[in-house]
This record gives C-alpha cells, sequence and structure tokens, in this order.
C-alpha cells in the first residue's frame, strides 16, 4: 500500500484485512501523517459509540445444531420423554425454570404446524405443538406461594 | 433449562438493546424482543443452515422491529420515520453534537455504525442482519464514518 487508500485503513480499524494486508497498511500508516489522522478519527468514533460493557454475551457460541428434528425435539422436550397424541388427548409436562418479567402469548404458523408459545423474556413458559396427528403440550410449573 | 434457551439466552439484552435503538423506546424494545425469541423458537429448524445464533437472532429482531415500524406507520397515516434512537443504547461518551449527526444519517448508515462500533458484529453479521453483500459492507461502513468523521474532525465533539 504505496499510495493512500481510506478503504484500507478503515478495513484495518475493523480487523477484516488479511495479515499481509495489515502489514502494508502498518507500514503506510508510518509514513502517513494523513492516514495516521484519518484512523484517529475513526479510532474515536469507535470509542464514543461503544457500550459501557460489552452487549454481546462473551465467549457465546456461534454454534451449529444437529438436524433440525432433533433440534426441534430437545428445544420443547428439555430432558423430558417427547410424546406424541391423538388430538383427544393431551400431555402435561415440567419443563423447569424460573420466570420472570411479563409475559407474551403467541400463536404462530409454520408449514402446517401450529404453535401456541408463551414466553417471559427469552423463557419459554409455555409451548403447544399441533399437528394433523399429534399435539404436545409442555408448560413451565408455576412457582409455590 | 431447555436447548433454545441455552442457546438464545446469552443474546437476549444484545436482541432487547437492538430493538430498543430501532424502535426509539425500551418498553416496545422488549415487547419486540420478546416476539423475536417467539419467531425464533418456531424457525429453530432453519438453523442448521446458519453457523451464528447471535447474527441469526439479531437478523430476525431487526426485520420484527422494522415490521412494527411499518404497522406503526400504517396505523398513524403517517410517513415512516425511523425512530432508531442511540439514546436507547447510552454509550457513555455520546455527545449532544453527535447523536444530532448521527440523526442526519440514512437509517443504513447509522445502522451500521451502531452494528459494528456498539454491537461489535463484525462483516458478515452485518451483512446478514441488513441483508446486504458482505463485500459492500466496509464502503458503506467508510462513507458512513467519513459523514460522521466531518465533525469530528473539527474538534467540535466533546467527550
Amino acid at each position: 500500500m504505496n499510495s493512500c487508500d481510506e478503504l484500507k485503513v478503515s478495513l484495518y480499524l475493523d480487523g477484516e484485512l488479511d495479515p499481509q494486508g495489515v502489514v502494508e497498511v502498518e507500514k503506510h500508516l508510518r509514513q502517513c501523517r494523513a492516514c495516521r489522522e484519518l484512523l484517529s478519527t475513526f479510532s474515536s468514533l469507535q470509542e464514543q459509540l461503544s457500550p459501557r460493557a460489552p452487549v454481546l454475551a462473551e465467549g457465546a457460541p456461534h454454534n451449529t445444531l444437529p438436524s433440525a428434528l432433533l433440534a426441534l425435539l430437545l428445544a420443547a422436550a428439555t430432558g423430558v420423554i417427547w410424546f406424541c397424541y391423538r388430538p383427544s388427548q393431551e400431555q402435561m409436562a415440567p419443563l423447569g425454570g424460573r420466570p420472570n418479567g411479563s409475559t407474551l402469548r403467541q400463536t404462530l404458523e409454520r408449514e402446517n404446524v401450529r404453535y401456541q408459545v408463551e414466553t417471559q423474556g427469552a423463557q419459554l413458559l409455555e409451548l403447544e405443538v399441533m399437528d394433523r396427528d399429534c399435539k404436545l403440550h409442555l408448560r413451565r410449573p408455576q412457582e409455590k406461594i | 433449562m431447555s436447548d433454545f434457551e441455552s442457546l438464545c439466552l446469552p443474546h437476549y439484552r444484545a436482541v432487547k438493546k437492538l430493538c430498543s435503538y430501532l424502535l426509539g423506546n425500551v418498553g416496545e424494545g422488549e415487547d419486540a424482543a420478546q416476539e423475536t425469541f417467539a419467531k425464533a423458537l418456531v424457525r429453530l429448524p432453519d438453523l442448521q443452515e446458519v453457523n451464528s445464533v447471535r447474527s441469526w437472532l439479531m437478523s430476525i429482531a431487526y426485520r420484527h422491529s422494522l415490521d412494527r415500524l411499518r404497522a406503526r406507520k400504517h396505523r398513524n397515516h403517517v410517513e415512516l420515520e425511523r425512530a432508531s434512537s442511540v439514546q436507547q443504547l447510552d454509550p457513555p461518551h455520546l455527545s449532544l453534537e453527535l447523536q444530532e449527526v448521527l440523526q442526519q444519517l440514512s437509517s443504513q448508515e447509522r445502522d451500521l455504525l451502531i452494528l459494528k462500533h456498539y454491537f461489535g458484529l463484525d462483516y458478515s453479521e452485518i451483512a446478514r442482519i441488513l441483508e446486504i453483500p458482505t463485500n459492500q459492507v466496509g464502503m458503506k461502513l467508510l462513507r458512513a464514518r467519513k459523514a460522521v468523521g466531518k465533525v469530528v474532525s473539527k474538534g467540535e465533539l466533546q467527550s
């Protein structure tokens, strides 16, 4: 990078350059005051927009999941054996855990499967999944007063 | 705790922050965040094709928040005004001057800066959330930075 390249300076700040690109930019920055000032301006903006504490979860996984069906079963069952019943029957099974905050209940449909979901924040309180052959109803146990 | 919760709970705060920023208030942001997780539960089979739970959830949150904004516009019969409010994010060094400059940017330019600097996302995650090609993120970010940087470099901002 012999001549000034604002895009490369911006990419450098964001950590989006390959190792060779980093070497080239750093070499140029040592020689170019204008690009050093540009980097300083961009860095100042970054600092002013940064949060008080990291917003994203530390070490939160970038997960891939097993098969789609297994993922849905795991999400709903939570260690409880999955039962499928005719629509005339239903099974109540505890999910465990503690609710907090306000609740939201929604009915959603996807690919001929109906989901009734009650959540509190990101916690699942109640889940009912129905298709023409099977109905599953899971509910988190109520807290004792 | 269910596997869905163990995957998604670590990202709840970020999702709520994003919704609050896009919708311009915390209360509506919390509602939108809950709705996001309900949608995510239903779309869980799609996650097999995505290698980032975080950007997957934030993509759903972003589109859902914009849907709520469109519904608000329809109810109020007013032009769609992006209510995105940097104040909802509460970065400690944000001056009034910078807030004003950010509000003058286009919605996409403002979102780019926030997703990069406040949420710390990388280009591929930003591209997924904003539904733009990854190779365009760098140039668009540069333009946004230069638009704001004119104010920063003149020393008009005070931390």
